[in-house]
């Protein structure tokens, strides 16, 4: 059977209700904030519809907590009857988006004021309360007072009632889940957080001082500091970046985007727990969502703000603001301008940027590693701390002309720190985060710039020990006693002059010798013992063979080179070999000591003997 | 015989994040953060998930958090191993983590089973024909020998299942999986890998409907537990099976939906994926693209340098070759001989290249 007549949906109402009531919005707050607005745009309504210069617009809000009541009133332009059918009892029917359509041709500034846009506003009301009044007088001569009432189910019934002021209450019996909302300081810090920088003012309980701020800190660059550690309630900020009206380049012309609000920098962070990056939104002045963080760059995890803009459109339940394109042109225009008061403080103010790595060190370090127009920005000026105390990378690199020596493991061996101190070159500590990422990074993208990690300061490509092979003829006699003595050496140069010998590992060799202690020793249980093994014979059968590096700068070394007493060499020797093992101190059990001690010991008695003879 | 923990990882975890945050010790509570990070884009991102959990155990060291310090080592390996599929490095990490957790400072921390979990589970990869034995003695010890939180469990549970399913014991690989799904209830991550062996089981029995039916089931598990990987694969092999089935524009769309699935993976070269694929390509007649898979696979596998895993391909490049009566066949059987020799247990492998020189190109 075809039928092609056009048909329409059936609405099944109370359903239809319940479901924009109650989970269109996330949280019962968001109902006041929505009354309030509907009252803030009765009011600007009413300055623009109305000649009446002595005009005062106000918005009430009581709350009787015995009855359980709140109330709210303003002072604009009211309802007449037929608005109340046409526009309140229709649901998504908006008089202030048609109101706004009309102002835009004649009277922009003043639509921007209007904040409603979806006629779905006053529904969210049946999410706190069980029974709604409203009572409403119209502006307009004549106007009747009209009482509207609904308990939230498809019905609502309207009547005239007696005379009361031009404007609108609306009164809500609250549902046992809303009562919070009753307390004082609830109310105060709901109106506070929507409704702080709209410019009607909004008394609570019939108190003398509006409880709003009335203005936004934007509008005040000078007091953004303040209010950043007044009504916010948080520690002084590093730097306040405000945010102003952008050009954005589009091709062929450029755009301007209204921007207003404030960036700043928090004093500090930690990485993963108290990071940032966060934006509270505005739109038209009410507070839309806090902590969006995609409006900021990914690496912007230290900058918090506030930002106001035009071009962002808020979704329907004003909880969110829309991903369209003005949501990429004003993401756009704060990240220039981050950028931007970025720079400027580095050039301006170094002192303060420093506070900022500092503070913020981690965050910046970790998000520079991953971005790299950001790594551009902050690499050349982060600090490390060094063996000559704080210097940033082009600083350490004026001193040692295009090498970055670094450690990153926490503690370094004794023989590493005389080595790479005894290098004459300053040594970074890049133990924490990921510090020795971004210098490979630094060295990676500079010409002429090479990093070398001091780790395994133990090991043969260790860059503070200088092969000196052209000296094996010299030193031939030495090296070839050792070998007979079954250790391998060779002849090396390295600072200070003060050692006469240094012991390198493979890699490795640790790391081998650990596993067959815990395979001999019986601490690896049998099933798995094999498979260790196995994976041992990976690393070849020298692995764990250390090196004697005789330094042919010690004086030591080259007399023992010109010696001719076989005996005095080859216990002086044996002495430097138990000393360089000591030094190293890898792979070292109680038993060895002791056997380098004894090694050691027997070698100076015949040294001695050989002087007394 | 089970040896379960007391506490599961989940609530140490917990109780942990909650003693530092009463506390206000943040930088314990960054040694979870690290650790709930890393999980969340390890799929996506497993470099970055790594560098957390390199951060995370250096941190640990720092604190002397010895427990923390294995557990982020752990995830480390599960990285190199399962996301980054670095073999070489992940081997290393893997052995070098397993003699680590023998010490003294790690004895209670309740991470080391899975690390002897892990140390299993390489072997198993390495030569899971080869190894069959050491494996089931590996697993038998850990379950009965160190204390286990319950996903450690269900994987060796898991592992005997798979186990069976090597040594061709259908009947017994079915149970083992069932007993293993039973386990699994309530936990979606588990109940698919369950699903994709109750899969392969069908598959291997020519139920084709079966196959395909447990194919679903292991796309909606993954999909519930946001395994993208496995949810990719799953719809490809259902792509295979409704082509077999007789549902061809059914299985282009499945085919198609499991394609645009995986490459949201930066790493997605599991032998399940190029089976899936090629099995689905080699139906519909697309045998050029189904060679070109395979010797893609191939490459990647030379590259990540596991010696059986490269034969098993080379196994199932032979078996299309000869199927399709194509030349390379002889060269490739030669090649796979060659490679197979080196395992340390070659028989069971040369057992299935035997297969094929006798002319049994089927996957059985």
């Amino acid at each position: 059977m075809t039928d092609t007549t056009p048909k329409q949906f059936q609405i099944y109402l109370p359903g239809l209700l319940r479901v924009l009531a109650e989970s269109l919005y996330s949280n019962e707050r968001v109902a006041i904030r929505e009354l309030i607005q509907n009252a803030h745009d009765s009011t600007v309504r009413r300055r623009v519809e109305s000649d009446d210069q002595r005009y005062t617009p106000r918005i009430d809000i009581t709350i009787d907590r015995s009855q359980p009541v709140i109330t709210i009133r303003d002072n604009g332009t009211g309802l007449t009857p037929d608005e109340v059918e046409t526009y309140l009892s229709t649901i998504g029917r908006s008089y202030t988006r048609q109101l706004g359509e009309n102002l835009n041709i004649f009277s922009p500034e003043r639509a921007d004021e209007l904040i409603g846009q979806f006629g779905m506003g006053f529904l969210s009301a049946f999410l706190i309360a069980a029974e709604v009044t409203l009572t409403t007088r119209s502006y307009q001569p004549d106007s009747p007072t009209i009482q509207w009432h609904s308990t939230g189910d498809v019905h609502y019934s309207t009547e005239i009632v007696d005379e009361r002021p031009v404007g609108t209450e609306v009164k809500l019996t609250l549902k046992p889940s809303a009562t919070h909302l009753l307390e004082l300081e609830v109310m105060r810090s709901v109106i506070r957080q929507y409704a702080d920088f709209l410019s009607i003012p909004i008394y609570l309980n019939r108190g003398y001082e509006p409880i709003n701020a009335m203005q936004p800190p934007w509008d005040t660059p000078d007091q953004i500091e303040e209010f950043i550690t007044g009504r916010m309630g948080e520690a002084y900020p590093l730097a306040i970046i405000p945010l102003r009206d952008h050009m954005i380049d589009v091709g062929h012309d450029q755009l301007e985007i209204p921007l207003r609000g404030f960036l700043y920098v928090p004093a500090v962070s930690v990485v993963s727990v108290a990071e940032y990056g966060d934006l509270a939104v505005f739109i038209r002045r009410m507070f839309i969502c806090a902590e969006k963080s995609d409006l900021l760059p990914v690496w912007a995890r230290f900058v918090r703000g506030m930002v106001e803009s035009p071009r962002l459109q808020p979704t329907a339940s004003r909880e969110q603001v829309q991903r369209d394109e003005g949501f990429s042109l004003v993401q756009q225009a704060i990240r220039e301008q981050l950028i931007e008061g970025l720079r400027t403080i580095a050039r301006e103010t170094p002192f303060v940027w420093r506070q900022i790595v500092r503070g913020h060190r981690n965050l910046i370090i970790g998000w520079a590693v991953r971005d790299d127009e950001f790594f551009e920005q902050v690499a050349p000026i982060v600090t490390f701390r060094t063996s000559r105390g704080l210097l940033t990378l082009p600083e350490y690199l004026d001193i040692t002309g295009g090498s970055i020596y670094y450690t990153s493991k926490p503690t370094a061996s004794l023989q590493d720190r005389i080595l790479s101190e005894g290098g004459g070159q300053p040594v970074i500590d890049a133990s924490n985060f990921v510090e020795s990422v971004l210098i490979n990074k630094y060295a990676d993208r500079r010409d002429g710039v090479r990093a070398f990690a001091l780790d395994d300061a133990a090991s043969m490509d260790n860059p503070l020990i200088t092969p000196a092979d052209e000296l094996d003829a010299t030193y031939a006699l030495l090296l070839a006693h050792l070998r007979e003595q079954g250790i391998n050496a060779r002849i090396v140069r390295f600072a200070p002059p003060d050692i006469p010998a240094v012991m390198t590992f493979p890699q490795n060799a640790e790391f081998i010798h650990d596993a067959r202690d815990l395979i001999d020793s019986g601490d690896i249980p049998a099933p798995f013992i094999s498979a260790v093994e196995e994976h041992l014979t990976r690393y070849g059968e020298d692995a764990t063979v250390g090196t004697l590096c005789l330094n042919a700068n010690n004086p030591l070394v080259q007399a023992l080179s010109r010696s001719t007493d076989t005996a005095l060499r080859a216990a002086a020797l044996l002495h430097i070999h138990a000393l360089a093992r000591l030094l190293n101190g890898r792979m070292l059990t109680g038993d060895t000591v002791r056997e380098l001690m004894r090694t050691s010991s027997e070698a100076l008695a015949r040294i001695v003997e050989e002087r007394l003879r | 015989m089970k040896h379960r923990a007391l506490v599961d990882l989940g609530t140490w975890i917990t109780d942990f994040e909650r003693a530092a945050r009463r506390a206000g010790d943040q930088e314990r509570l960054r040694l979870v953060e690290l650790s709930d990070r890393s999980w969340e884009i390890i799929q996506q991102e497993p470099e970055r998930a790594l560098a957390y959990c390199e951060e995370g155990a250096a941190l640990a060291r720092k604190l002397g958090e010895p427990c923390w310090e294995l557990y982020h080592d752990y995830w480390r390996c599960e990285i190199y191993w399962n996301y980054l599929r670095h073999s070489d490095t992940g081997r290393d990490v893997i052995v070098k983590t397993f003699v680590k957790a023998q010490g003294l400072a790690y004895r209670d921390c309740l991470i080391v089973g899975r690390v002897f979990r892990m140390m299993t589970d390489m072997l198993f990869r390495i030569d899971s024909d080869g190894y069959i034995d050491d494996v089931r003695a590996m697993d038998d010890y850990t379950q009965q020998q160190v204390p286990l939180d319950d996903d450690a469990l269900l994987l060796i549970m898991r592992r005997r299942a798979a186990i069976a399913y090597i040594e061709e014991d259908y009947d017994v690989a079915e149970r083992e999986t069932r007993l293993y799904l039973a386990e699994c209830s309530g936990n979606a991550f588990r109940q698919t890998d369950a699903y994709i062996l109750l899969s392969k089981i069908a598959a291997k029995r020519d139920d084709v409907d079966g196959a395909y039916q447990y194919a679903i089931e292991t796309e909606r598990a993954a999909h519930r537990a946001n395994r993208i990987s496995a949810e990719g694969i799953a719809l490809l092999r259902q792509a295979r099976y409704q082509q077999m089935r007789g549902f061809p524009d059914e299985a282009r769309a499945l085919y198609e939906r499991g394609e645009a699935l995986m490459t949201e993976l930066p790493h997605f070269y599991y032998s399940d994926y190029y089976d899936a694929v090629c099995g689905y390509l080699e139906l519909v007649g697309e045998i050029e693209e189904a060679i070109s898979l395979r010797d893609r696979q191939l490459e990647e596998l030379i590259q990540d340098g596991v010696l059986a895993l490269e034969i098993d391909c080379r196994i199932e490049r032979c078996r299309l070759f000869g199927r399709l009566k194509l030349p390379p066949l002889e060269e490739e059987l030669n090649i796979a001989y060659e490679q197979a020799r080196k395992l340390p247990r070659p028989d069971r492998t040369l057992q299935k290249l035997d297969r094929i020189k006798n002319g049994d190109y089927s996957d059985k």
